[in-house]
């Protein structure tokens, strides 16, 4: 062998050996299997009730609203169907079936199901029971300590007893009603509710009946907006018109009344009787003392604590977002409350 | 003689400090997405009084790629009676204005085109001229090529709650990725630019950019900073600077996401580079020195941030002149200085231009939860050679530095094949 031809080869060699890492890209480069557009858009999870629907469209697919109940679903999964004529029998392992209760029958207590469970009517409170995903056709109440791992969603009153824990979403079309030392992540219904204590809620006062507030070290950036280098503190029977951005705390006190939005860059301390019209919004905790009404949406980067207070309206809903959101008896939401986190209903 | 040693020697080092500290945010975005806590406040504001709202789509000559984004803004969720739908044609030559008369006459109370025949051109004095005619609070801008979500809307709006905020941005995610070796690259940019670069500054409150393309204003903060800037070629970088130095926030939704259609040839692709780069240095040149010393004592943090983003184009002129101080060192007859040498080359490798590092881009696709796309990371630096070449011609030529009106408009050419009516008429 010539030294022409040695060098040539290692040179071969060499070149091979530069385009290795190279080799991956030209197969995807020629034979692609990764090139279609991310399939992000429009699959995001804001839509509560998107698990549920699925289901239900997949029920009605399969014949489980049907006279009869079939033995599978199209999927193969099995599906028993449970009535006061047919109990549920299988109580000493999880049961990986489709269950549809047929009538009001109550499911026994401490069991496991591992696939969904559909009730056609309202479905009566079984304690300590673990479901993967409820679907009510008419009210749910879960007994003590149930847990639901994916989601429940009720088309009638989701009742929920002291001690559940409620993993993904919990949606109602009517309203939810928690107990105490219930955790959760996800609630949407027209109104949430901490027990069934009303929250007291002072009666309207004409705007004219406060005196009117002007932060004095803030600065009217523009019309109807401003902004505040240090702590803040609206006095109580108080009237402030305009939107806020404080650079320290804010405390709204007892029986004023915003009608713009505020936000603070750190806490919030909503005092009893305020009316806020506009949002709240903190990179630390907020606190909505008793009484008090909120009409837009509260946003808190650490946590929220909610007392027996009104967020939103029948007809103006509203959202409460944290990573950790807590609820005393009595905190009515009309609209969504998402722990990032954990959420936790206690009673003080 | 010693003057220009001197003078190479002190350039040298400026260089490469310039260079180190985009290598390091590189890395410092990169880690921040892997490890840190991802911020995303508004996303789960779900239920809301929501507001009238105004959706501004300036085109001009879109005939290709207009329908498929009024029917998807069609779509969204955002309640019917606060919605309007407001399509700009600015002087279009191709059959763009017969199609929004059309979706007006089939929608008149959503779509409510603006007709534009003469007047300043460009997109910002589109904007400001249709503006004046809608009253409400929030607008949201889309390029015609965009095709959002059902859910976008109220997304982009959610974060207008908070009252500091001024403007938001949402995640761009090319369509057209499979069509060619270019959108392919530009996929895996998009990635590196969207799901590392722009979160990780929303995650350590620095300066998420208001990109203009999928995206919203408060009307109270751009009049605060007085109006759309129509001398500007970049006029979303002009605005996220102005309403930083002025007080408000801007907001990047990285869930928002919304398609677009990328440049699928090369000479597109480097038209649009060069409108990007000459638009950036304009911004650089008008607001470093406001950046440097704003009334409204920005977090020095954030200083640097806006700073090394306004700065973001004219790194490969830094870095030919850092190349220069070095070869004139080398023939005035000093030894090569490896150390610095290496500083620039790892340097250059990991800052050149606005496009996002190899790593950036390999964690936007981990983060993603996608596999194979990697794969075509080594072509990343044939992207980064025709970005260099693009960047360094706008940052040579008159536009990037000159004051007034810009002297030429750019716009990307659009490949989507056009459909020939809507759903409502077929």
């Amino acid at each position: 062998m010539t030294p022409e031809l040695v060098f040539l080869q290692l040179l071969a060699v060499l070149l091979f050996w530069m385009l290795l890492p190279l080799l991956p890209a030209l197969l995807e480069l020629a034979r692609p299997k990764d090139a279609a557009p991310l399939q992000s858009v429009g699959s995001d999870s804001g839509k509560l009730t998107y698990f549920a629907t699925s289901f239900t469209e997949r029920a009605h697919r399969d014949g489980l609203l049907g006279a009869t109940v079939p033995p599978r679903m199209s999927d193969g999964t099995p599906v028993i169907g449970v009535s006061r004529v047919v109990p549920f029998l299988d109580l000493h392992r999880p049961t990986e079936a489709v269950v549809v209760l047929l009538d009001g029958v109550p499911l026994p207590d401490g069991l496991e199901f591992s696939a969904e469970v559909l009730a056609r009517l309202s479905m009566p409170p079984s304690r300590s029971n673990t479901f993967r995903a409820i679907l009510g056709q008419r009210d749910v109440s879960l007994g003590e300590n149930s847990v639901v791992l994916r989601w429940v969603h009720a088309l009638g009153l989701l009742q929920v007893a002291d001690g559940c824990r409620l993993f993904g979403r919990a949606t109602s079309s009517r309203s939810i009603i928690l107990g105490t030392g219930v955790l959760f992540e996800r609630l949407q219904a027209p109104v949430i509710r901490v027990t069934e204590t009303e929250a007291y809620q002072p009666p309207a006062r004409p705007t004219g009946s406060y005196v009117r507030f002007q932060p004095r070290d803030g600065e009217e950036i523009t019309e109807g907006m401003w902004h505040v280098n240090g702590d803040l503190r609206i006095p109580a029977e108080s009237l402030f018109t305009d939107s806020i951005v404080v650079r320290g705390d804010v405390v709204i006190g007892d029986g004023a009344r915003v009608t713009g939005s505020i936000k603070s860059h750190g806490k919030i301390l909503a005092k009893s009787r305020t009316l806020v019209a506009g949002s709240l919004t903190a990179r630390e905790n907020i606190t909505i003392e008793a009484g008090a009404r909120v009409n837009g949406p509260i946003i808190s980067e650490t946590s929220v604590l909610l007392e027996a207070a009104v967020i939103g309206s029948s007809t103006s809903p509203s959202t409460v977002t944290a990573p950790q959101i807590e609820m005393l008896p009595g905190a009515t939401v009309y609209g969504a409350v998402m722990a990032g986190k954990r959420g936790i209903t206690s009673l003080s | 003689m010693e003057t220009i040693v001197r003078i190479a020697d002190v350039g040298l080092w400026v260089v490469l400090a310039v260079l180190v500290v985009y290598t390091v945010r590189h890395y410092f975005f990169t880690l921040n997405r892997l490890f840190g806590r991802h911020r995303q406040p508004f996303i789960d504001v779900v239920e809301a009084n929501w507001p009238s709202l105004v959706v501004f789509v300036p085109a001009h000559n879109e005939a290709r790629v207009i329908r498929d984004s009024l029917d998807a803004l069609l779509t969204c969720d955002y309640p019917a009676d606060r919605l309007v739908i407001v399509p700009i044609d600015d002087r279009s030559q191709d059959e763009t204005r017969e199609i929004l008369r059309e979706y007006a006459a089939l929608y008149p109370d959503r779509i409510r085109p603006h007709l534009r025949d003469g007047g300043i051109p460009g997109k910002a004095a589109a904007l400001a001229e249709a503006m004046a005619d809608h009253e409400e609070e929030v607008f949201l801008v889309f390029d015609a090529d965009y095709i959002p979500g059902e859910r976008l809307l109220k997304q982009l709006v959610a974060p207008f709650f908070d009252a500091e905020v001024g403007a938001v941005m949402g995640r761009v995610v090319p369509l057209n990725v499979g069509t060619s070796l270019l959108t392919r690259l530009l996929d895996l940019e998009r990635s590196g630019g969207y799901q590392v670069d722009q979160q990780a500054r929303m995650n350590l409150r620095l300066v998420p950019q208001y990109g203009g393309t999928v995206g919203g204003v408060r009307r109270t903060a751009l009049e605060h900073v007085g109006g759309w800037n129509i001398d500007s070629l970049a006029e979303d970088t002009d605005l996220t600077v102005r309403l930083v130095l002025a007080g408000w926030d801007v907001v990047y939704q990285n869930r928002s996401e919304c398609y677009e259609e990328v440049p699928e040839t090369w000479e597109s692709r480097i038209r649009q580079i060069k409108r990007w780069a000459k638009g950036h240095n304009q911004a650089l040149r008008s607001y470093l020195f406001s950046m440097f010393f704003n009334r409204r004592r920005l977090p020095w943090i954030q200083v640097l941030d806006g700073v090394l983003l306004l700065g973001v184009f004219a790194v490969p002129m830094v870095l030919a002149f850092g190349w220069m101080c070095t070869i004139v060192l080398f023939y005035a007859g000093y030894p090569p200085q490896w150390s610095k040498v290496t500083i620039l080359l790892v340097s250059s490798f990991n800052t050149v231009g606005n496009f996002a590092s190899f790593f950036q881009i390999a964690a936007a696709s981990r983060l993603d939860g996608t596999r194979e796309r990697i794969r075509m990371l080594p072509f990343m630096f044939l992207g980064f050679l025709v970005s260099t070449f693009a960047v360094g011609r706008a940052t040579l030529s008159r536009a990037s530095w000159l004051r007034g009106r810009p002297l030429d408009w750019e716009k990307t050419e659009r490949h989507r094949e056009g459909r020939a009516s809507s759903p409502g008429l077929s």
